[in-house]
């Protein structure tokens, strides 16, 4: 999951978001703060979590690279476009989860406090946590699936 | 004459990627509007003529398997071109978009695959010629396999 996890976001980092991604950083514990998150629920055959946080100083070169428009774009915007990258991460990473045919809905993006990481590993749920250095900044992302029962479906990569 | 184009997506921000790779895409334009879930898109298609609607599939309100199975079921829109713009990655789902009569197209996509898509879908050209149908008047299309 680590190996289709890290791809996926790679991807999706450089062909949504327009960021560079230092492909060899390596996983790490996340600092303290300094960053925006989002979260969004997956609901079918398993259930669960996949919560992105980037560092703080790329949120507005993220939007302002999805948007490409004159004006900087406000916060919301800013969160917006956070929130569709981990929508399409999520999107493209349930395969790896569920397999090709079982269908997963998924919840729209929600902000998230930068402490989401942190207690969602606290819980016990199921979790795989990469960190992708991007450029002048990093981010983490956390893919928790609620229960042991569904974490034993993960399918080979 | 131009395509007017409905979008609908939750997201403000792919809202307006969808239309910048639709301007950048060739495609004869007309007027673009958009909609924020299923519910104010079919509310759009009532108050605006649309020649494609273009739409996601995870929304609040009213999601897009809702709004295309509203439009199938509506004589007036039971013909209406429709491209789905999803991260979806299952397979039954995508057939059975494909049997509603919609095009697909995956996210992250490019405007050519965009471009592709609609002309699949409407059979316009890029000159603006009325081009021949493709034999079922739909196309899925997979733009990125990660």
């Amino acid at each position: 999951m680590t190996t289709a996890l890290r791809r996926i976001a790679v991807a999706t980092f450089e062909e949504l978001g327009f960021l560079f991604v230092d492909k060899e950083t390596p996983d790490a514990a996340p600092p303290a703060g300094g960053g925006a998150t989002v979260s969004i629920r997956f609901r079918g055959p398993v259930q669960g979590t996949l919560t992105v946080r980037l560092s703080a100083e790329l949120l507005p070169e993220l939007a302002d690279n999805m948007l490409g428009e004159d004006e900087p774009p406000s916060e919301r915007m800013q969160y917006d476009a956070l929130g569709e990258i981990a929508n399409v991460i999520c999107g493209n990473v349930l395969p790896s989860l569920v397999g090709r045919q079982e269908i997963c809905d998924l919840d729209a993006p929600q902000p998230a406090e930068d402490s989401a990481l942190a207690q969602t590993v606290a819980a016990g749920a199921h979790a795989t946590r990469i960190r992708i250095g991007l450029e002048h900044g990093y981010a983490d992302l956390l893919l928790a699936v609620d229960d042991e029962a569904s974490a034993g479906k993960d399918t080979a990569l | 004459m131009g395509l007017n184009v409905l979008i609908v997506d939750d997201s403000a921000v792919m809202r307006s990627i969808i239309s910048r790779s639709l301007r950048l895409s060739g495609l004869p334009l007309g007027e673009l509007y958009q909609a924020p879930d299923g519910q104010q898109g079919l509310q759009s298609l009532d108050e605006h003529w649309i020649d494609v609607v273009l739409l996601d599939i995870n929304m609040p309100v009213m999601n897009g398997m809702e709004m295309i199975e509203r439009m199938r079921g509506n004589p007036e829109t039971a013909t209406l071109p429709i491209v789905v713009i999803s991260t979806e990655s299952s397979e039954t789902r995508i057939e059975k978009i494909r049997r509603m009569g919609a095009g697909f197209v995956h996210k992250p996509f490019t405007p050519e695959t965009l471009r592709e898509a609609i002309r699949a879908s409407t059979g316009v050209a890029d000159d603006c010629r009325e081009g021949a149908r493709d034999d079922d008047g739909a196309a899925t299309d997979r733009s990125r396999d990660f």
